[in-house]
């Protein structure tokens, strides 16, 4: 409390410079610490390292800078620093082009090997899935690998390429 | 607060004013007539009590007992020196007619007042910030360093008037010194009036401001605005004497009273310049020497800014704090929130056009806070008070103190200028048989309460009643004020479940004259900004730093490295939650002798350099050419990336990159940054909270209307606070 306010007025007011430069603050503890630098808990597919999440059937092509295809069973691996307050979130499209020989699909989504939801889909079209996850279903400090398996596939009578949906992101949010 | 403390509080304030004003103008041998000095002396006695209280504030001595003590040492010396006596004759008498038609309505008017200043202080500025900065004052006796409050830095003349009466009666005893401004205004007006023969116009203009529903509940909370119509109309009175009868010892209250308008409210800045030239031209066209007097005015009246102005200047870096922070740069109010508070101040919710204010101002009263009534539609007809010199001169001082509503259009802000513009219609009205008693009669009808409430719209600023079972403390305080507002039990669920030392961050404004606790709320400082920024930033997705820039260029040895931002125009500001510098894949540590800066706000170009997420630094303006942020490495390092995470809100914002080597010269390193899209972290809520409590914040408290406030009720848990209490939808958070 500035006691001796107006006389100590003047000298205060020459002590008062705020400086301008400063030195790099205390670093804050990462929020998620155990979380590894290569893949975390959520990935865009234009991520310049998206592959990192990848275990099978995603596209090593980019599309469009944003999305890829996935095959009949894509998989990617996420690493979960803690599990509680978690949802399993997804940006995906049933493309028009597949959608019209295959009908309607559905996708099933397993988080390690165990059945989080079925989508049944009957029109093409973006989508947005989200949706709690047990923390039962998940590994705390560990890699999660969670599976979207596509009932059926359009498969190209040229090579011979099979195309599942599109993927934009997915990973976890609380 | 047992009534006789309130009263003993007021008592104690009104008392000790008038004696140190009859001290100085006896001292200073102005001759008055009677009814004028007990005016003349309340008001600048009130001025010489307010600086007195300044000085013990600044000394750190703001104690019941001392202010106790400066009352009965000014009370002893005045009764000591006669000061009790009444001397000079009395004004030219008041006819029968006309006093009864000043004395009935005033009377019945001052009794409605007297019991709403008497009771429980609920007034939302009031019981906010005026009351709630007089506890802060009395808790930590005098001018603790605050720096979150932007209503701290205007200036607080009467206010300390406040604290002085607030020390032994609290709130109501506040609201009553107000009361003491609002019954002497109109004597004032009409002693004005009198002496320059025109009682008739005086007795309307005085009963036309007295009995206006915005002045009443006004001048009977602890705002300060007829506070400042009172003291701003005896300095238009004391000049008009100077002008008729010039005395040099009229100048020094008159300096006085002049600077003393500042210090009651930056808005009646003018009352200074006004005063000067007054002098100056009426001096000038007698051809008398003008420089001694106006060195004189001047001199008094900077002895009331001054001390203002220094106190902003110590504390926060700004004289005019919280305004003209561009031409004086602080970390504690940004540019963008004084020039959004000045817009939100020109435009209120629910105005939809200029042209509804006349209707607002007087009959409606909801969107613009209050009415005047609407007799006031009459106002044009003061213009015709034109034709006689005394009308121009009140015609002048209406628009000269009129001219800052363009400001701030709610309609108390009418109050200054209201007295000028009554006393014009008055003198215009006067000349029409029997109009004066017909306006008269009309306006207290439709100002008194009962009557209000059939016309004026439901929300109107109003008195309601006469609350004299409150007023006596036969009503208990906690129960008229829950009577009245849930406000008042926010803030006593803060005081019974936020311990002592705790600081609470809120959005919205409560009543902090009713909890010792410190409350931030969220839009008064830059530190509250800050604060709400890093709230807001796991619910906005424009806010989370999910954007990723990244200059490449080719590796070389650099000193300095910048980031430079080159468009212009808002409503964007530019901010950088991390700023990143690689060799190949390896970050760079950040050495402790590396050197941040950042223009502007340099203040918080550590929040781009910390590790977290959930703060930025942020420019706080908006975009202009030549903003930088830059370190300075202390030594050659190798770099050949620069690596932004940035959130989403900046749309326009061009950038450059710009490195510095041993000869010294900056020069450009790459001005195509690669973009993308990060992952945002999880974590972010208990990241939010954890930052707060690094800001020394230990609670939140929220509205259910507030923005994310669902979302703090059911994920509690993931952001680690804890709800201690709840009332009519305000919930008070630990965090943990």
């Amino acid at each position: 409390m500035p006691r001796r306010f107006l006389l100590a007025a003047v000298t205060l007011a020459g002590c008062t410079s705020i400086p301008d430069t400063y030195a790099p603050p205390i670093q804050r503890k990462p929020l998620n610490p155990s979380e590894p630098r290569a893949f975390g808990h959520f990935v865009n597919m234009n991520d310049p390292n998206a592959e990192a999440y990848f275990v099978k059937d995603v596209s090593p092509n980019l599309e469009g800078g944003a999305w890829r295809w996935t095959g009949k069973r894509p998989e990617l691996k996420f690493f979960l620093d803690s599990v509680d307050n978690l949802s399993f979130v997804m940006d995906y499209t049933i493309a028009e082009p597949t959608f019209t020989s295959t009908g309607p699909v559905n996708i099933s989504i397993f988080i390690n090997g165990q059945l989080l939801e079925r989508l049944h889909e009957k029109t093409h079209g973006e989508r947005h899935f989200s949706k709690p996850a047990p923390p039962a279903l998940l590994r705390k400090k560990g890699v999660n690998v969670v599976a979207m398996e596509i009932d059926k596939v359009w498969v190209s009578p040229a090579d011979r390429a099979v195309l599942g949906f599109v993927l934009t992101r997915a990973g976890f949010r609380q | 607060m047992p009534a006789v403390y309130v009263l003993f509080g007021a008592l104690l304030t009104v008392t000790t004013s008038l004696a140190l004003g009859k001290l100085l103008l006896r001292q200073l041998g102005i001759r008055l007539y009677r009814q004028e000095e007990h005016v003349f002396a309340f008001v600048t006695g009130a001025v010489c009590l307010s600086a007195i209280t300044f000085l013990l504030c600044a000394l750190g001595a703001a104690r019941k007992g001392v202010f106790l003590g400066v009352g009965l040492v000014a009370l002893a010396i005045a009764v000591w020196r006669g000061m009790h006596r009444p001397v000079g004759e009395p004004l030219p008498p008041l006819r029968g007619f006309w006093k009864w038609l000043f004395g009935v309505p005033f009377a019945v008017f001052a009794v409605l007042y007297f019991f709403n200043a008497m009771a429980p202080e609920f007034s939302p500025d009031g019981s906010g910030y005026h009351l709630g900065l007089v506890a802060r004052h009395l808790r930590t006796r005098g001018f603790a360093r605050l720096t979150t409050n932007m209503y701290a830095n205007l200036s607080q003349g009467v206010e300390l008037l406040y604290l002085y009466a607030f020390a032994w009666g609290r709130h109501s005893a506040a609201a009553l010194v107000h009361f003491a401004f609002l019954v002497t205004l109109p004597l004032a007006m009409l002693a004005y009036a009198r002496r320059f023969g025109f009682a008739p116009a005086g007795v309307c203009g005085a009963i036309l401001v007295f009995a206006a529903p915005v002045v009443g509940i006004d001048g009977t909370t602890a705002y300060n605005d007829v506070a400042l119509a009172c003291v701003l109309f005896t300095l238009f009175y004391l000049l008009q004497i100077w002008a008729a009868e010039p005395s040099p010892a009229l100048l020094v209250p008159i300096g006085l009273l002049a600077g003393f308008c500042y210090a009651a409210k930056y808005t009646a800045f003018l009352a200074v310049a006004y005063a000067l030239l007054f002098i100056g031209w009426k001096l000038l066209r007698r051809r008398q020497p003008m420089w001694r007097p106006l060195l004189l005015v001047s001199t008094c009246a900077l002895v009331m800014i001054v001390p203002w102005m220094a106190k902003n200047w110590i504390i926060l870096r700004n004289p005019l704090s919280p305004f003209f922070n561009a031409w004086f740069p602080n970390p504690y109010v940004h540019v963008s929130f004084e020039k959004e508070y000045a817009r939100n101040l020109r435009h209120y919710d629910g105005l939809n056009s200029y042209a509804e204010i006349p209707l607002e101002v007087t009959v409606r009263g909801s969107v613009l806070g209050g009415l005047l009534g609407p007799v006031f539609l009459l106002a044009p007809v003061g213009l015709g008070a034109v034709a006689w010199p005394a009308g121009r001169q009140l015609l002048l001082a209406a628009a000269i103190f009129g001219a800052p509503y363009a400001a701030n259009i709610g309609t108390r802000f009418l109050i200054p200028p209201a007295p000028f513009l009554a006393l014009a219609m008055g003198l215009v009205l006067a000349r029409l048989p029997g109009a004066v008693p017909v306006v008269v009669l009309v306006h207290t009808l439709a100002s008194w309460p009962s009557v209000l409430t059939r016309y004026c719209a439901p929300t109107a600023w109003r008195l309601t009643g006469i609350p004299w079972r409150a007023a006596l403390r036969l009503q208990s305080e906690e129960d008229f004020l829950n009577s009245k507002t849930t406000l008042y039990g926010v803030a006593r669920m803060i005081e019974r479940l936020a311990p002592p030392g705790s600081r609470v961050l809120s959005l919205d404004q409560i009543p902090e004259a009713y909890t010792s606790r410190d409350v931030i709320v969220g839009y008064q400082s830059a530190f509250g900004n800050v604060a709400r920024e890093m709230l807001y930033t796991p619910l906005m997705s424009d806010v989370v730093p999910a954007g990723r820039v990244r200059f490449r260029f080719p590796p070389q040895a650099l000193r300095a490295i910048r980031v430079v931002q080159t468009a212009s125009g808002g409503p964007d500001h530019w901010s950088i939650a991390e700023l990143r510098l690689f060799h190949g894949e390896r970050e760079l540590d950040r050495a402790p002798d590396w050197r941040l800066r950042a223009h502007p706000n340099p203040w918080g170009v550590q929040r781009a350099f910390d590790a977290s997420p959930l703060t930025r630094w942020r420019s706080w303006q908006e975009l202009f050419p030549g903003m930088f942020v830059a370190v300075d490495l202390g030594r050659r390092e190798i770099v050949d990336s620069v690596l932004l995470e940035c959130s989403r809100d900046q749309y326009k914002v061009a950038l450059k990159l710009e490195g510095r080597d041993e000869s010294g010269a900056w020069k450009l390193l790459s001005d195509a940054p690669e973009q993308w899209e990060g992952t945002l972290e999880l974590g972010l809520r208990r990241g939010a909270v954890e930052e707060l409590k690094a800001l020394g914040i230990t609670h939140l408290l929220l509205f259910d209307h507030d923005f994310g406030a669902d979302d703090f009720r059911t994920k509690g848990a993931v952001w680690g606070v804890t709800q201690l209490g709840e009332w009519y939808g305000a919930r008070l958070y630990r965090l943990d």
